[in-house]
């Protein structure tokens, strides 16, 4: 293979010593840090409501530090609850989720980024109404279909309708229009390398962040989806997360208690999915050192 | 039991008639109506219910075998929880698809609209009359889940509403406990928030379903309502306007406490500052609102039965509560009948449930049961609460819904609020409500 | 990036002579000569399959039912145009769309200018701490939404809120009735938008800074351009097709927006924050009307798609790669 030689780019840039002053990254930072605060509060309040009991979550003036501190709730939430099996459901179904669909939108998108081909854009257009249409009008008819066909497992009704969103599509098409320079395809063509090769190994290269942010957007997708898990499954025994708490939550009288343990467990799966995605969502290959 | 079944699928039919798009191949191949019925023997029956309290009922039920002593049937459960919309949601679409709907299922009071109309419930649930005839008069709460007169649900809970109170609070500030009549407790309650910043009740500001909810429990005490018995909208009425009034005025004063809702982090935090020291809520907020947020709390609270309007009405109202319907023509059809006859319409059955849950019985001779009488509450102080709820239940409303309910707590939810901030007139607000009523009603 | 793709089959024929791969000549050479035009289509056969198995039928489902009279059980009555006659003057229907309507412009104009201006921050070279940040700020979207509503709850509640308190404390009122007021109300939910979806939408702009070539700022840079004219020159055009991805996709997400009204207000107070998918939603499973649940969702598919359209064609996505 030649022309691919793209470079990998360091993500912090330090090949320089900033030229910025001080007093801006002073501000920077400052700025920054304030973000994180706002975002990072209800999640730091649902930790140390987790480990508070019932009767102490809503104590006025608030708390900020559960004193007493209890494992009460988890143990009421791991004890009582099939917790496990719902983060297993969901995770499983989730990583299906994000795999097929990394997967296929990537593809799809290169193919309307990079193709000109008949019937292209009434194509686009037909990919992109389907993002338009509420999903409320589909609901029902969607279930009976796939009820009639015996389909409701998780694993299927969970996975198969939804693994290549138009959203996904869309969106690697506009990445690889900015990413992937069509000297490059041109480059590789010349020296024989076949469609589906080109993808893999110029396309796919090129289009690490942005499969990143896909993947972490189809996983959250799929991982925190609520309403058609709510009409399709309907064995507890194969309840996903989400399921799982609005049980709780959905309870007579609320149980906060159960449900706070519940939510901060549910994070971890998300936050490890981002957090090995880290490196190849920032450590972009730039097509900068392409021969032409 | 034949013309049922043929009913059934001519709707089924119909049903597929809608879908046929889709549904109509895997129609023809499909029919449940082909499983026979269980007569005897092992059953296991598949409850559907938002709240774990149920669960423990019918559990113990099956379990302990007093209340199945003597049955063909021998009972198993397998229960699905979640949360009281979802519930019917998951159960109409089951239904529409042929696919798992459940054999007993438990709808929480404000969800049993949704299938009021269209004839869904007479073509979903077993009707209930033969059942209860024996208890002629006896048994309370049938009117909210009757759909032309026909009831299709047995509440699990009688929902008395009554007056909880700090009785510390009302000894440090002289409050008598056996105030007459809300206009009394609403002076002593205006002067307590000017001196001490303290309420004496509360009223919804949040949700369209807490505001009208809050509202319907005085105005069902005040002798009015939303419905009658035939469905007919009665809310137009001078006691709409006099409890609207009377509430808007509390919030004013501060006599009542204006919360997003009962149950959530700021009631919690209310109740917890010590700011509201009484309000007006049934049996079941004792230990899903007081108990849970406020355990510190224990033994300071007591209840009563609520004072009067002077203008007449009520000693009790009523809010909440979840019907327990058997789905019809299902191969366990009959079993879950059986048992929920006898969980729910036994003296042992109301006992075990008001032990599981706090659910108070159905069965009106029961208030005069020794057993209960002589049950005291611990957080309550030892207050023996049979002698107020006795109380309450011979006086209580009747409670009537109609399928345009959702509806009317939709359009009456902005109107209301407005009312209690002051913004317009509960005359207004009233009318404005029942205007948007009769438009949004047809369809 | 010169003027390109565009060049036809005569590349598929430069290919043909570097077949390594097991296969009888014909077979190879076949494909060789179509690869090129049939490459794209089997590239997104997936996405039509699916599309024509899970959706085509379910949408022509929801066509019918929205002229007709449905409560979810039972034969659907026929009913012509008339859930669509009714729609155009329900007044719930129409205050939906102008909540809508402002949720959209302020995500637009307000969400997705923050989002590129931080992910501008988080891109600044040599920072410190940089994955903490990018994890924290992503944290809004992976928290369970119940934990949204009690937290939001117990900010902006009236009496007992942080928000209020906050307010008391640094200016000395603080009665906002953030959850009871209408137009307080609908602030509260856009703030709601701004504080879970901005983090988010980071993601993506970053991803896509991380593909313009540093080359470029430096030859700005060297012409003497400071930060702000290198952000105007060099960064806005080379994102240009992430951006005009985030903003119509955003706008098309917007405009279904349901759970943020939801988890804040259900709506309230009275209809003041309701969405047009949560009218969509009370309709067909509150109130059972499927059928004019049905017909409020085809008006919102095609307000949706029209704008959607013309939003790309402003944005020029689409159009082919110059």
């Amino acid at each position: 293979m030649t022309s691919v030689t793209a470079t990998s780019r360091a993500p912090h840039g330090a090949r320089r010593p900033a030229r910025r002053k001080p007093a801006g990254r002073a501000l920077l930072y400052a700025f920054l840090i304030a973000l994180l605060l706002v975002f990072a509060l209800p999640l730091l309040w649902a930790l140390s409501a987790s480990f508070k009991s019932r009767g102490d979550i809503f104590s006025y003036p608030p708390q900020p530090l559960p004193v007493p501190a209890t494992l009460e709730n988890y143990r009421g939430l791991l004890g009582g609850h099939p917790f496990w099996g719902w983060l297993l459901i969901s995770t499983v179904v989730a990583l299906m989720s994000t795999a097929a669909s990394v997967a296929l939108c990537s593809l799809a998108g290169f193919a309307f980024a990079k193709y000109r081909f008949r019937g292209q854009n009434v194509l686009f257009t037909i990919m992109f109404s389907s993002m338009a249409v509420p999903f409320a009008v589909i609901v029902v008819p969607l279930f009976v279909m796939v009820a009639k066909a015996h389909l409701t497992t998780p694993y299927f009704a969970l996975v198969v309708p939804w693994v290549a969103p138009a959203f996904g599509i869309f969106m690697m098409r506009q990445f690889v229009e900015q990413s992937v320079p069509d000297a490059l395809l041109d480059a590789a063509r010349v020296d024989g390398c076949t469609e589906f090769g080109l993808f893999r190994r110029v396309v796919l290269p090129l289009l690490r962040p942005a499969l990143g942010a896909l993947a972490v957007w189809s996983f959250l997708t799929s991982y925190n989806s609520l309403i058609w898990p709510l009409i399709v499954v309907s064995d507890p025994g194969q309840y996903t997360l989400p399921l799982g708490l609005q049980a709780l939550f959905g309870a007579t009288g609320r149980q906060y208690d159960l449900v706070l343990a519940g939510s901060v467990l549910a994070v971890i799966p998300s936050l490890l999915v981002f957090f090995l995605l880290r490196r190849q969502l920032l450590e972009g290959l730039t097509a900068g050192a392409v021969k032409s | 039991m034949t013309s049922e079944v043929g009913r059934r699928s001519v709707l089924r039919a119909g049903a597929g008639a809608g879908l046929a798009l889709l549904a109509a191949p895997a129609l023809a191949g499909c029919g449940s109506g082909s499983a026979r019925a269980v007569t005897e023997g092992p059953v296991q029956i598949s409850m559907w219910t938002h709240d774990p309290g149920y669960i423990k009922t019918f559990q113990s039920a099956v379990r302990g075998k007093a209340l199945t002593k003597g049955s063909q049937f021998d009972y198993r459960m397998r229960f699905t929880t979640a949360a009281g919309t979802d519930i019917v949601t998951r159960m109409m679409a089951q239904a529409v698809a042929d696919g798992d709907t459940p054999d007993l299922v438990g709808m929480i009071i404000d969800q049993f609209p949704r299938v009021m109309g269209a004839r869904i419930a007479q073509n979903l649930f077993v009707d209930l009359s033969e059942t209860v005839r024996p208890f002629d008069g006896r048994l309370l709460k049938l009117a909210p889940y009757s759909v032309d007169r026909i009831p299709y649900g047995l509440d699990s809970d009688n929902s008395v509403s009554v007056l909880y109170y700090r009785q510390d609070v009302f000894d440090r500030y002289r409050i008598p406990e056996d105030v007459d009549t809300w206009q009394e407790l609403a002076r002593i309650g205006e002067r307590l928030h000017e001196q001490h910043r303290i309420s004496l009740g509360m009223v919804a500001t949040g949700d369209n379903g807490s505001i009208v909810n809050a509202f319907l429990q005085f105005l069902l005490q005040r002798g009015g309502g939303a419905f009658d018995a035939s469905g007919g909208l009665t809310l137009d009425s001078p006691e709409a306007v006099e409890v609207l009034e009377f509430m808007a005025r509390g919030v004013r004063t501060g006599f009542l406490m204006a919360l997003p809702d009962p149950y959530g982090s700021a009631c919690a935090a209310a109740l917890k500052s010590g700011r509201l020291a009484a309000t007006v809520m049934p049996n079941w907020y004792n230990v899903y609102g007081l108990q849970a947020n406020v355990p510190e709390q224990k033994e300071k609270w007591r209840i009563r039965t609520l004072p009067r309007f002077s203008g007449g009405g009520h000693e009790a109202s009523t809010l909440g509560g979840t019907a327990f319907c058997v789905l019809k023509d299902k191969p366990n059809t009959q079993a879950a009948l059986e048992l929920l006859r006898r969980v729910y319409l036994t003296r042992e059955g109301q006992l075990l449930r008001y032990r599981s849950g706090g659910f108070l019985p159905t069965l009106k001779p029961l208030y005069e049961d020794a057993e209960l009488r002589g049950i005291t509450d611990d957080y309550l102080g030892g207050q023996r609460v049979f002698d107020v709820y006795g109380r309450a239940v011979a006086d209580l409303p009747i409670f009537y819904q109609a399928p345009g309910m959702q509806i009317l707590i939709d359009v009456l939810g902005g109107p209301v609020l407005s009312a209690l901030q002051g913004k317009t007139s509960a005359a207004e607000a009233i009318k404005s409500g029942i205007r948007a009523y009769r438009q949004q009603v047809k369809r | 990036m010169t003027d390109s793709v565009t060049t036809r089959p005569r590349h598929a024929a430069r290919t043909g002579p570097a077949p390594r791969r097991p296969g009888t000549p014909a077979e190879r050479s076949w494909w060789n000569r179509h690869q090129r035009t049939l490459a794209p289509y089997v590239f997104i056969s997936p996405f039509y399959l699916l599309y024509g198995l899970f959706l085509l039928v379910p949408v022509f489902v929801g066509l019918y039912l929205s002229c007709t009279q449905w409560a979810g059980l039972g034969a659907p009555r026929w009913v012509g145009l008339r859930n669509y006659r009714d729609l155009l003057t329900d007044h719930s229907f129409w205050t939906s769309v102008q909540n809508t309507t402002l949720y959209v412009v302020f995500t637009l104009c307000v969400v997705v200018p923050a989002a590129l201006l931080i992910a501008q921050a988080l891109n600044a070279r040599g920072l410190r701490g940089r994955d903490l940040f990018r994890l924290t700020y992503f944290m809004p979207v992976v928290i369970s939404p119940i934990v949204i509503t009690l937290v939001f709850g117990l900010i902006f509640d009236r009496q007992f809120g942080l928000f209020n308190a906050t307010l008391h404390a640094l200016f000395g009122f603080g009665g906002v009735d953030w959850l009871g007021e209408p137009a307080w109300a609908r602030v509260s939910v856009v703030i709601l938008v701004l504080w879970r979806w901005t983090g988010y939408l980071t993601i993506f702009f970053l991803a896509g800074l991380q593909n313009v070539p540093r080359e470029l700022y430096e030859a700005a840079a060297l012409d003497g351009a400071g930060p702000v004219r290198r952000f105007w020159d060099v960064t806005l055009p080379a994102l240009r097709p992430v951006t005009a991805f985030v903003a119509v996709t955003v706008l098309v997400n917007t405009a279904q927006i349901f759970d943020e009204p939801f988890l804040l207000t259900q709506g309230g107070p009275g209809e003041s924050t309701l969405s047009v998918t949560m009218f969509i939603f009370r309709a067909g499973f509150q109130r059972q009307q499927l059928g004019y649940a049905a017909a409020a969702g085809v008006l919102l598919f095609v307000a949706v798609f029209v704008l959607g359209q013309l939003a790309m064609r402003v944005l020029g996505v689409g159009r082919s790669s110059r």
